[in-house]
């Protein structure tokens, strides 16, 4: 449990059995009365955000979640499949609570997935992922204007815009918080 | 100078034209003690022991006992001193602007809260901040029943239970303990749903509290017979601004109410102050009709320089 003078952004609570993260939170003491705190607490499976006021002492339970390194398998049925690398069990993972993530998911990457009571509800992918471009109109040597791009298809099916002298069977840095093209890089 | 110091040395500004509001209204500027045997009253207050004293919550006891003795207007800038708070709109120690008129009623200290404002306001080279519309006087007025029947439909004169209060809350989801009486009660769903929302357009003086929330202020019946304290509280961007009361000067009733808070705290296990019999004699001796007020000037500033915590202005924490 949790007292209200632990309270702080980023801490994970259950409410209701289900997991939230606490994104804001606030004292607050009215010049006549107990003292309160004001939270915002953001559910880790649905992302809707709820209101709660806690009085000065309350407590409020732990999340129980555990994080686990795991490596990217393969798609099927609308999951993507991930193995535990310490205990190499294996669990899948329905698509759309993994989000704009798929995009970027390669075979062997290794994300970080959040359990909540053994169940899965969070993929977490690095910053950068390195994929290689599939198909995109001929590069432009030494065009190395900034401002103009084109569309490339990378090889998990993603499409992103890319600088005029980028090739085909390149590879290229991603940036999966913004899904920007970063850099070339050689493999 | 860095946006830093810029803001730093409009709060000294603005602290300066409230000295100067007040000078320019005839107030006498006091200075109490800032370690006494009793440092407060209110029950949710905790204070700093300094030896065999108290550092003072708020100089509101010494502040009356210059109203006995025939001063009429008093101001105080005090360094004010609170355990256990902390917040982007609380320090634990902090200058609170508390001010009497002896002989006047609560309208002529929302008068001078809208001229206060109007004062502090006109030192920025700028308008002030978008946080609330407008600040320019009248300021907006409004009833603690009122707010909570626009904000969480319930009627508070209707719920002498507190059964309206317990069910809004279910419905929004909000915690609170079965037990718990009707102001345990109405100041979660304020703070959680009401508070947010005052003085977003104009500063708003809020009125109507009920009379269980009276501390040191008389008590009547509003105009369908709930019984309230003749008190207010000034509101702007949601921060409580100021808490103002016109106030108890029945040293039986005092004595009564002081009595009540020191069971409460003896309930509740926190430390008992002293009762301040030199208060209490002071009253007997008879203290003038009044009304007074407690301003958190630097909540103002901040909220004028556009601010969303005291940090931007206090910069030692």
């Amino acid at each position: 449990m949790y007292g209200t003078n632990e309270f702080r952004k980023g801490l994970k609570v259950e409410i209701d059995g289900e997991p939230y993260e606490m994104v804001e939170c606030q004292f607050v003491k009215p010049g006549k009365g107990n003292a309160f705190t004001r939270t915002k607490l953001k559910s880790l499976v649905s992302g809707l955000v709820l209101d709660r006021t806690y009085k000065s002492g309350e407590k409020v339970d732990k999340a129980q979640l555990e994080e686990h390194a795991m490596q990217y398998l393969y798609e099927q049925d609308n999951q993507l499949h991930f193995m535990n690398m310490t205990t190499y069990e294996q669990v899948g993972i329905d698509k759309d609570k993994i989000g704009d993530g798929t995009a970027w998911m390669h075979e062997n990457l290794e994300v970080s997935v959040l359990f909540h009571n053994g169940l899965p509800i969070a993929v977490d992918l690095p910053n950068f992922v390195e994929l290689q471009v599939t198909q995109c109109d001929p590069g432009v040597k030494g065009d190395t204007k900034s401002n103009v791009s084109k569309p490339a298809t990378l090889s998990t099916g993603a499409v992103i815009n890319v600088p005029m002298f980028v090739s085909a069977g390149e590879w290229l840095k991603i940036d999966t918080r913004s899904g920007e093209y970063v850099e070339r890089v050689k493999r | 100078m860095s946006d830093r110091l810029r803001l730093i040395h409009r709060r000294g500004e603005i602290v300066e034209a409230a000295r100067t509001f007040f000078r320019e209204s005839g107030f006498t500027f006091v200075e109490t003690p800032a370690r006494v045997v009793c440092p407060g009253l209110e029950p949710h207050l905790r204070a700093f022991p300094s030896g065999d004293r108290w550092l003072i919550t708020s100089p509101e006891l010494h502040m009356k006992r210059l109203l006995a003795a025939g001063l009429e207007r008093p101001v105080e800038f005090a360094r004010v001193f609170r355990d256990d708070e902390h917040g982007p709109w609380h320090r634990s120690e902090f200058t609170m602007v508390e001010w009497y008129r002896a002989g006047e009623p609560l309208t002529r200290i929302e008068t001078d809260c809208e001229q206060l404002v109007h004062a502090c306001a006109a030192v920025l080279p700028n308008a002030p901040s978008s946080a609330v519309a407008c600040w320019d006087p009248p300021f907006d007025r409004t009833t603690v029943r009122a707010e909570l029947r626009r904000v969480s439909g319930v009627e508070l004169a209707e719920d002498r239970g507190g059964d309206l209060l317990r069910r809004r809350l279910s419905e929004t989801g909000q915690p609170f303990e079965e037990g718990e009486s009707r102001d345990e009660l109405f100041f979660r769903l304020w703070i959680a749903e009401v508070e947010p929302t005052l003085g977003r357009e104009r500063p708003v003086f809020v009125h109507g509290y009920p009379a269980s929330q009276a501390a040191l202020a008389r008590t009547a019946v509003d105009d369908d017979g709930f019984e309230i304290a003749e008190r207010f509280e000034l509101y702007a961007a949601g921060v409580e601004l100021a808490n103002a009361f016109h106030e108890l000067t029945d040293p039986v009733e005092q004595r009564r109410r002081h009595e009540a808070d020191r069971e409460h705290r003896r309930a509740a296990g926190a430390p008992v102050y002293p009762l301040d019999e030199r208060f209490l004699q002071a009253l007997e001796h008879g203290m003038p009709p009044a009304s007074g007020i407690a301003f958190g000037i630097d909540r103002l500033a901040a909220l004028l320089l556009g601010a969303d915590s005291l940090d931007a202005i206090l910069p030692f924490d």
